[in-house]
């Protein structure tokens, strides 16, 4: 338990890979840090193996974690954390070179290269000492046709499945080395295996390094830790979670499929092409329409505002109409989908404030985000009354009157004539049309 | 005409036949054309009325803009009643005009046109002159009603008063619905009835 613990605790100051390009399923469970100062580790595990064709110019870290060394025959007293400082590590383990023992893989490249291109130049002294110009003499012959029986690896892949374990080679791996793979193996035994976890089958069966988990109950999976109880509980609780979300799912696949549109009386989910499938709850009322339907009827023009507001089966009036997948009925599930979708609304730029540069006609009411390009929210305009005396010495209260308003309809009386009947929420709709499928909405002018 | 018109009248067809309301023979749409746009209903007159043992043929065109506009409905047979008029059948109801919902089918249309006729509303007249009389004297646009009802309708009770009258001005050489109407707007008055057709 101990030991996981402390496989974990260098994890966690270590950048996840995953995290870093964006996404990463363990979310807050995972055991790498989340926090994008860190660095990631990105060790060389063909290095480790002593088997990496790169050499130098390979894009992982050419490293040894420095984590074990310490504790065992290295001079250096302090432990060394392996994330930290990139320096410290390579002064680590640039140590064994000095002793004459070659670790870096940049000269095992470059006797890749004397094989392949000067055979029978002179030997460097860095080469490892075991392959000699005689042995290259001794060389398995090629046949033409057969499977060359070399002394190295076949292809890429083999060598990195097997690594390219020399006899000279192994022998540099000093004890300290040997340990840090133990440590490593270590590390690798407390995690369960992905595979196993993933299909339940694992090719390795009882060899693999990885840990094989215990069955769930609930998700025939072997993904519970046998000594973690916390990993345990966890994953219990997210099990139950999920599959409480799947129930109400299935509940509102059940509640969705037969339910046809109130206009065209198709059912909606079998209704072509399938992005018509999509209902539009009214927020007042619990009858049926699809989406198109529904709001090709509020955009009807020939009917009083307050008919078309309306719901076409039982007249109750509906401010807005809410896009769902699923048919919701239930009060509280609906108020979740419509929060939802204003939240969802409320992240977008409203195009009417245009970041500050417009106006919105409804203000405060409006569903998009009126915010400044430099993120601040722009506070409710004050709506502006004036009070006019008639002659009977009434006094009315009557909305903004701009000048520009008068001169500007003047100018304009022929161009808007057409436009007369138009009413604001379908130049709404319009505008937003084009944004996304989701984003049109409508709503009345509450504050007029 | 737009796919969902169609679709839907044909839906709404199927819905019309199933209904009970058939069953009970107080309502019924047949069409008059292969695609649907012309349609013929036909609706009882509702027990307890004037109308009641008639047989009202309509004629329903479903606009293309179908079932967002409401259908045009019409009178064929010819009906003595405050919101239909009595020279051409055209129908005052506001769900046929502006307070039409998309929702509302060809089945509604049809008991809502059979509600009108047992609930005359002769404040909103299709027909000035049959709302005058339902409102000055009830008795006797009750007779009128009766009588359109046996004649156009098939209705079975006869109004043997309005029938002689009808058959004096017959006689007279005059045109018989000419007659009824002219005699139907003058309270069954036979000189005045004739003084108006004469003029």
């Amino acid at each position: 338990m101990a030991e996981a613990d402390d496989a974990n605790n260098w994890k966690s100051t270590v950048l996840c890979r995953y995290f870093m390009h964006g996404a990463c399923r363990a979310g807050e469970n995972c055991h790498f840090s989340h926090n994008l100062e860190d660095k990631p580790q990105l060790v060389c595990r063909y290095y480790l193996n002593n088997s990496c064709a790169y050499g130098e110019k390979c894009r992982y870290d050419h490293v040894r974690p420095s984590k074990r060394i310490s504790n065992v025959d290295c001079e250096k007293t302090q432990k060394p954390n392996l994330s930290t400082d990139s320096s410290q590590q390579s002064q680590v383990c640039s140590k064994p070179s000095k002793n004459g023992l070659l670790m870096s893989d940049g000269p095992t490249k470059e006797f890749h290269m004397v094989k392949l291109c000067k055979p029978n130049s002179q030997q460097n002294n860095s080469l490892p000492s075991g392959k000699t110009a005689e042995e290259w003499v001794r060389a398995a012959e090629f046949v033409p046709g057969q499977k060359w029986k070399g002394a190295g690896p076949g292809s890429y892949v083999e060598a990195a499945s097997t690594g390219l374990k020399r006899e000279d080679e192994l022998t540099f791996c000093t004890e300290s080395e040997s340990d840090i793979i133990t440590t490593l193996t270590e590390g690798i035994q407390s995690e369960l295996c992905p595979y196993a976890a993933a299909t339940g089958l694992c090719q390795f069966g009882d060899r693999c390094h990885y840990l094989h988990g215990d069955i769930c109950d609930l998700c025939h999976k072997a993904v519970l830790h046998p000594t973690d109880e916390k990993q345990r509980e966890q994953h219990q609780k997210e099990c139950e979670k999920s599959l409480e979300e799947d129930m109400e799912l299935a509940f509102a696949v059940q509640r969705s499929k037969d339910k046809s549109c109130g206009i065209c009386m198709d059912v909606v989910w079998e209704k072509n092409p399938p992005s018509e499938r999509r209902f539009g709850i009214l927020s007042k009322c619990k009858h049926v329409f699809c989406l198109s339907c529904i709001r090709k009827w509020r955009a009807a023009k020939q009917f009083e505002h307050k008919i078309v507001r309306a719901c076409p089966q039982c007249r109750v009036k509906s401010d807005f109409i809410t896009p769902s997948l699923y048919w919701v009925e239930d009060d509280d599930e609906k108020e979740k989908l419509i929060q939802g979708y204003k939240d969802a609304l409320s992240q977008k730029h409203c195009k009417y404030f245009d970041r500050g540069r417009g106006e919105c006609p409804f203000n405060e009411n409006c569903f998009y985000l009126h915010a400044h390009p430099d993120g601040r929210k722009a506070s409710p305009k004050p709506i502006r009354r004036r009070r006019r005396e008639n002659a009977d010495g009434d006094i009315d209260i009557i909305g903004q009157i701009i000048l520009w308003d008068f001169l500007e309809e003047r100018n304009l009386r022929h161009l808007t004539a057409e436009l007369d009947d138009l009413d604001l929420e379908e130049i709404f709709q319009l505008n937003f049309a084009d944004s996304s499928d989701e984003s049109d909405v409508e709503f009345d002018l509450f504050q007029y | 005409m737009a796919n969902i018109a169609i679709q839907r009248i044909k839906r709404e067809f199927k819905e019309v036949v199933k209904s009970e309301e058939v069953a009970k023979c107080n309502i019924r749409v047949e069409p008059k054309n292969d695609n649907f746009t012309e349609l013929r209903g036909e609706i009882q007159g509702p027990p307890e009325t004037p109308y009641e043992g008639g047989m009202y043929i309509l004629d329903i065109k479903i606009p293309e803009t179908y079932p967002f506009n409401p259908p045009k409905v019409q009178f064929v047979t010819k009906i003595w009643h405050p919101n239909i008029s009595s020279v051409t059948g055209a129908i005052c109801l506001d769900i046929l005009k502006d307070q039409w919902a998309a929702a509302m089918t060809l089945r509604t249309v049809l008991l809502s046109l059979q509600a009108l006729l047992a609930a005359a509303e002769p404040d909103d007249p299709q027909d000035a002159v049959v709302a005058k009389q339902y409102k000055e004297n009830l008795e006797m646009f009750n007779t009128t009603a009766r009588h359109w009802a046996n004649v156009y309708a098939g209705a079975t009770k006869r109004e043997v008063e309005c029938d002689s009258k009808i058959q004096q001005l017959k006689n007279m050489g005059f045109e018989e619905h000419k007659a009824r109407v002219a005699l139907s707007t003058y309270n069954w008055n036979v000189e005045r009835a004739m003084e108006h057709i004469l003029t």
